[in-house]
């Protein structure tokens, strides 16, 4: 007989009639309801000792739904650990109520009723331009911050043209000025300098302004004296103005 | 800090103006007499050295040693120069001076080949037209004047005529030269940027 037989509940009152009837019922069951195979029934009886004892259950054996079955039909106390873990992963019901205040507000028609962070969020996730009043109550914001509105508050708001303020003036008027009184003194300092020191010296060049008319023949060495001659004085100046002397 | 900037700014910007004033300055500087050589003691040695030189020269030509002459003129010519590797005037000038004369005594000696090849070699001192260089074709003109005599007394009258015919061509190159040159000297001493004769 099968599992599912044994459990089956009694019979009805009257034996004699079921009796009577046995047959042609078992018959029907038999067409609806056909025997269990003989694979059916073994994987019944292994699937029976391991919900009678879990350390039998082979390895072949659905261990989830042995255990499941076995929860449901005698449940028992779980473990601490196990417990503990299942209520952190699931949010409290003011978690709940939150969230669900969160995402009724994210979906709000009117954003400027919205809380700070409502905005934040909406505006990092779909931004949008900016409105006119929350714009000049932005910059109305700022405006109020500078030292200079604090000095003007009638002007606070108005748009108003850059003015350099007089010490600013002051300021870059000084640099410019030191700045090209250096540049100067650099320029006479480079100019100065150097090869400069050396120009009164006289330097070697043509001898032709010496002579007044073309050479007549048999002058040779009287040239040559007019030369070194001039150029005598010439080396003599040199030497008296390496010396310092003139 | 944009202020530090702004003047950092400023001292870079005009430094760099500086600098280039500066550069500016020497470069135009630079094609000025200055990058020549100081008349110093190595080029009054060489002026000595040559004054000496044509001296002895003159004493060996007063006694009508003419090869004696030529000697000395031709150790003018080979002797040091100085600034070796540059080119200083005055050396320039007086050795072509000192080829002219070369020329000339060679010529006196009727060393015609010689003569012109002095020549030959004073020009390379004296490429400007100056007197020095007028001089030197001035005594070419004179030796083919001597060839071309030479040449006639010789019976070669075609060859002589060409010999006459190129003294004739550098006498009057002389007169063209030595025309550039006073023209030269009277706008440079007009100008007074010269010196003048001693």
């Amino acid at each position: 007989m099968s599992d599912r037989e044994e459990r089956r509940p009694p019979r009805g009152p009257s034996e004699p009639e079921e009796a009577a009837r046995e047959p042609e019922r078992d018959l029907a069951r038999d067409e609806l309801d056909p025997p269990p195979s003989a694979e059916e029934a073994l994987a019944s009886r292994r699937l029976r000792d391991a919900l009678e004892d879990p350390s039998s259950a082979g390895a072949g054996e659905d261990l989830d739904l042995v255990s499941s079955l076995r929860a449901a039909w005698s449940p028992g106390a779980l473990d601490e650990g196990v417990h503990a873990e299942m209520l952190d992963d699931l949010p409290t019901a003011e978690e709940i109520a939150l969230a669900a205040e969160l995402r009724e507000a994210l979906d709000a028609a009117r954003p400027e009723a919205t809380p700070e962070l409502v905005a934040a969020l909406r505006s990092a996730w779909n931004p949008t331009p900016l409105g006119a009043d929350e714009h000049r109550a932005i910059v109305g914001l700022a405006l109020e911050k500078a030292p200079l509105e604090k000095a003007a508050p009638a002007r606070q708001g108005a748009v108003l043209a850059f003015a350099p303020r007089a010490r600013t003036m002051r300021l870059a008027a000084v640099s410019a000025t030191t700045v090209l009184a250096l540049a100067a003194s650099v320029v006479v300092w480079l100019t100065t300098a150097g090869p400069r020191a050396e120009a009164p010296l006289a330097r070697a060049r043509s001898t032709q302004p010496l002579f007044g008319e073309p050479f007549k023949p048999g002058e040779t060495s009287a040239r040559i004296d007019r030369i070194a001659l001039a150029r005598a004085s010439d080396y003599r100046d040199n030497r008296f103005a390496k010396w310092g002397v003139r | 800090m944009s202020r530090l900037r702004l003047v950092a700014g400023l001292v870079i910007a005009a430094l760099a103006i500086a600098v280039a004033l500066a550069v500016g300055c020497r470069e135009r500087d630079a094609g000025e007499p200055e990058s020549a050589q100081v008349v110093d003691m190595e080029l009054m040695a060489f002026l000595s050295e040559a004054r000496a030189l044509h001296h002895q020269a003159n004493l060996e030509e007063a006694s009508n040693d003419l090869p004696g002459a030529t000697r000395a003129m031709r150790r003018l010519v080979t002797a040091r120069r100085p600034h070796e590797g540059t080119t200083t005037p005055e050396v320039e000038e007086v050795l072509a001076d000192a080829y002219a004369r070369l020329a000339e005594l060679e010529l006196r000696q009727n060393e015609l080949d010689a003569a012109a090849a002095a020549i030959a070699s004073g020009l390379a001192h004296a490429p400007e037209p100056t007197y020095f260089r007028g001089h030197l074709v001035e005594v070419e003109g004179l030796i083919e004047e001597a060839r071309a005599a030479g040449l006639a007394d010789a019976g070669k009258p075609e060859e002589a005529a060409r010999a006459r015919a190129r003294a004739i061509e550098l006498l009057e190159e002389v007169v063209r030269i030595q025309d550039q040159v006073i023209q030269r000297s009277l706008a440079a001493r007009d100008a007074g940027a010269v010196e003048g004769p001693r």
